[in-house]
């Protein structure tokens, strides 16, 4: 009796068929963007969200183009970061036009889908029941679409803020075979380091993505009076251990309150205060991911 | 999933597919040598599971719209706006996508289907009626109703069938759903 190999084709299903063309029509709109970039942890909270926001908007300003995509589907937040929300999609011939945000920064987020602020992702089905089975794939699929289905041009960079969770980075390198790098952001904290780490492994040892480097966010915090940096976390040598596993270091970020402050305003916080203490952090980690590329 | 006819050791062949009707989908298989049929029956979540990859058993018969998953399966969305160059359809079709763009929400005033599509959905879970089935024709017909739309004018146009005791929905069902809806 034949087996499951020696039977060719599908019997008229057809599904591989339609797999393999949703991966070529990604694959064609990825060939025009020339460094994908995914800013990572594994820990919530730590700040890749707003690392994504301003490295985008200093890569910008230094005069190259970027594009950013919110690829936390249940918790989007860089639609509001990047001041695209509340803008509608359009549709054309080329794809789904981009929301703009600072500096006309094109930014895809399921969040520019939602109604409301206090709208879920709720995916239409026969029952809720047992979700579990499915929602991963949708959550893949919605990622595909984000990824081909939005006109982005050429550019040259596109960030990809991901959700928590080291489980993430497989569906994007699934996605994106030819991704140019990953950021991984920690905080001081030992707690954040301790799954930090496993990001790390599924990065550099299973995956084997580029890893560009380690950003410790919220390293201290600047004094809003006189502008002194002060401790926020009990810190260990985060420099340390990231060199101990082969991961470059790539700098630290110290809390900026006016960070939050600047997205609500409306004002990057990179045009505001480029000279403070977080401003010359970001500028330095942008300069470490250029040369990471080889970008001048 | 292949199907193979053990007594021939014949891989099957895929004849048709029906529904989804209550979650769940019917795909007829038959073996090309003793012609004997079988019916794969999929759960709820297998249905779900194929919808989520935003594939059709059998092949879509037009090419998917951008971001077509997130636009049908969405239970609740922003309205999109369309650039005029955009042609997705008929010029019926336009009309409707005017006053129904991306909305497939039932809590949206102004839907002209957002009763038929809860009455639908009410009717289906009390009613042990026969389902009406769509023949290919009126399949076809369908997917050519824009992606964020189409998911109300089915539950619609199966309700009208229903309402009317039609065991099939052909293209004439269509049309005369379509002057009901004022399409």
């Amino acid at each position: 009796m034949k087996k499951y190999r020696d039977i060719v084709g599908d019997g008229g299903s057809h599904i591989l068929d339609q797999v393999g063309q949703q991966m070529d029509r990604l694959k064609a709109r990825m060939d025009k963007i020339r460094h994908k970039v995914a800013i990572m942890s594994g820990k919530g909270g730590v700040g890749k969200s707003s690392i994504t926001a301003n490295l985008a908007i200093l890569l910008s300003l230094q005069g190259h183009s970027v594009g950013v995509l919110d690829a936390d589907i249940n918790g989007p937040s860089l639609a509001k970061m990047m001041g695209a929300r509340g803008q509608k999609l359009k549709t054309t011939e080329e794809g789904v036009q981009p929301a703009l945000g600072f500096l006309n920064i094109p930014v895809m987020s399921m969040d520019l889908f939602l109604p409301t602020d206090e709208t879920p992702v709720i995916w239409d089905a026969p029952t809720q029941q047992d979700s579990f089975t499915w929602r991963g794939s949708m959550e893949v699929t919605a990622l595909r679409e984000f990824l081909s289905d939005t006109d982005w041009g050429n550019l040259d960079f596109l960030l990809l803020d991901l959700p928590p969770g080291t489980d993430r980075l497989p569906n994007i390198v699934k996605l994106l075979p030819d991704l140019g790098g990953t950021l991984i952001v920690t905080i001081p904290s030992e707690v954040s380091q301790l799954v930090v780490k496993k990001s790390i492994s599924v990065a550099k040892n299973i995956l084997k993505t580029p890893v560009i480097g380690l950003v410790e966010n919220m390293a201290g915090y600047v004094c809003s009076h006189c502008g002194t940096l002060g401790e926020l976390f009990p810190s260990g040598n985060v420099k340390e251990w990231v060199q101990s596993l082969g991961i470059p270091f790539l700098g630290k970020i110290p809390f900026d309150s006016r960070i939050s402050a600047s997205a609500d305003s409306g004002t990057p916080f990179l045009l505001e205060y480029p000279d403070s203490l977080t401003g010359q952090a970001f500028r330095e980690i942008g300069k470490k991911v250029k040369e990471f590329f080889k970008v001048s | 999933m292949k199907f193979l006819c053990i007594d021939c050791d014949e891989p099957m062949k895929i004849k048709r597919t029906e529904g989804p009707e209550e979650g769940s989908l019917t795909v007829i298989f038959g073996c090309p040598i003793c012609q004997r049929d079988i019916a794969l029956l999929t759960n709820p979540w297998e249905t779900q599971l194929l919808r989520s990859m935003d594939v059709k058993v059998g092949g879509k018969t037009v090419p998917a719209e951008p971001m077509s998953m997130i636009r049908t399966t969405l239970t609740q969305k922003h309205e999109e706006s369309k650039d005029k160059q955009t042609i997705l359809g008929s010029a019926a079709e336009t009309q409707n996508q005017k006053d129904q763009e991306f909305q497939t929400s039932d809590s949206r005033p102004g839907c002209p289907f957002s009763q038929i599509v809860s009455d639908a959905f009410a009717h289906n879970t009390s009613s042990s009626s026969k389902e009406p089935v769509w023949t290919v024709e009126a399949e076809r017909r369908l997917e050519r109703i824009p992606g964020f739309v189409r998911p109300m004018v089915k539950k619609g146009v199966e309700m009208y069938a229903r309402e009317r005791g039609y065991s099939e929905i052909n293209e004439a069902v269509m049309d005369e759903a379509k002057g009901r809806f004022g399409m």
